[in-house]
């Protein structure tokens, strides 16, 4: 049974769902907040963590990441790179959250919406962050190269696949 | 020669894959290289981003101002007041409208905070929980009163956010205290702790009246 869940949980299928589940997650969330840079800086200063000079710099770039390393997760391209940038996110999210949880301070997650009336659920947040955390690092570490744009150029080009190799027949 | 070099090291390097797989479960990654590509992805979205923040018209300046402005030397309000919101009054301000029996506090903080403490008569309406708590508060707040809305202190928004609903609603005489719950219990002045206007006490005062 456990072998069965551990033999699902790693297959390339699941990591392809895996990865379409972070990636559109993220293209959504990040969509509303480059579309409205004032409100989403207005909520960064709400968790009151940045040093005011970073958090319009860090408003502005951060959607960015989000958007470009989504595309990356579904498209197959650095998908080690881009699954660790997200998963580096979610943990940033997930200790961003909490401080707030543990101070008190009720305020407006900003995750998918940037509206100021947005719900606020710390808690469940908090399950689906590290739910998400979870897909991230499953598809960072199962190296699955199924379903890849970068599979599908290394056919075409035929590319030697490993540097060493290359390294070693020069000496 | 070259040849068989080249297929002797494949056949090494085979061998060392397999014996990582073996050790190690999977295989080993070039953690270097993922770490250069993952900063080579976030300088890309610097660039995207920046040069969108420049050239799509909604961009926002780099730099923001979210300092608190200080309007006097005791009178500090968030960011985000502007001309035209409700009258930020200071503390002392403040403790002349205590005196008066035609003023009304209203603590915008959530109801837990105000059970832990807030100043002395003030009215608990949460401004993050407004239209659940409006129609049990509005009874206490006539129109006609003049309404000093608060929250934690100068960092906090919810006071100043709390007095423009209020203002929608139809209230005309607000003023919103800056200062807020901090400021007041720093100065020692009349606090009281204890139940908010939570169901169960509302309840409570009706069985009492009728």
């Amino acid at each position: 049974m456990w072998r069965n869940l551990k033999s699902i949980i790693n297959s390339q299928y699941t990591v392809l769902v895996f990865r379409l589940i972070l990636g559109g997650i993220f293209i959504y969330a990040s969509l509303d907040k480059i579309a409205h840079p004032e409100q989403f800086a207005r909520i960064v200063y709400n968790y009151k963590i940045l040093p005011h000079s970073l958090i319009n710099i860090f408003a502005i770039v951060m959607p960015w990441v989000e958007l470009i390393c989504g595309i990356f997760v579904i498209g197959g391209i650095f998908v080690e790179s881009s699954s660790s940038i997200l998963s580096l996110l979610l943990i940033a999210f997930v200790i961003g959250l909490s401080v707030n949880f543990l101070r008190g301070l009720d305020m407006n997650c900003g995750c998918f919406s940037t509206d100021p009336q947005g719900k606020k659920e710390g808690a469940i947040l908090l399950i689906k962050d590290f739910v998400l955390l979870a897909i991230g690092l499953q598809i960072f570490f199962s190296n699955s190269r199924f379903a890849t744009l970068t599979s599908v150029f290394n056919k075409s080009f035929n590319k030697p696949r490993n540097s060493e190799v290359v390294r070693m027949d020069d000496d | 020669m070259h040849k068989k070099n080249v297929r002797l090291d494949k056949s090494l390097h085979v061998m060392r894959v397999l014996r990582d797989i073996k050790t190690t479960g999977h295989i080993k990654r070039d953690f270097s290289s993922i770490f250069l590509k993952a900063v080579g992805i976030v300088i890309f979205a610097f660039i995207l981003a920046l040069s969108y923040n420049s050239f799509s018209g909604r961009g926002i300046s780099l730099k923001g101002t979210w300092s608190n402005k200080i309007l006097s030397d005791s009178l500090i309000v968030p960011y985000s007041y502007q001309k035209g919101d409700p009258q930020a009054i200071t503390l002392s301000e403040a403790m002349m409208e205590f005196q008066s029996s035609n003023t009304i506090f209203l603590d915008a903080r959530l109801e837990s905070d105000y059970r832990q403490g807030h100043i002395k008569g003030a009215v608990n309406l949460p401004y993050e929980e407004f239209d659940e708590f409006y129609p049990k508060v509005a009874p206490k707040i006539a129109k006609d009163k003049i309404i000093v809305a608060y929250c934690d202190g100068t960092e906090c928004e919810s006071s100043l956010l709390l007095a423009r609903v209020l203002r929608e609603e139809g209230y005309r005489y607000l003023k919103v205290f800056f200062g807020g719950w901090s400021e007041w219990e720093k100065a020692g002045l009349p606090i009281e702790k204890g139940e908010g206007n939570s169901k169960k006490n509302v309840e409570k005062s009706e069985k009492h009246n009728q």
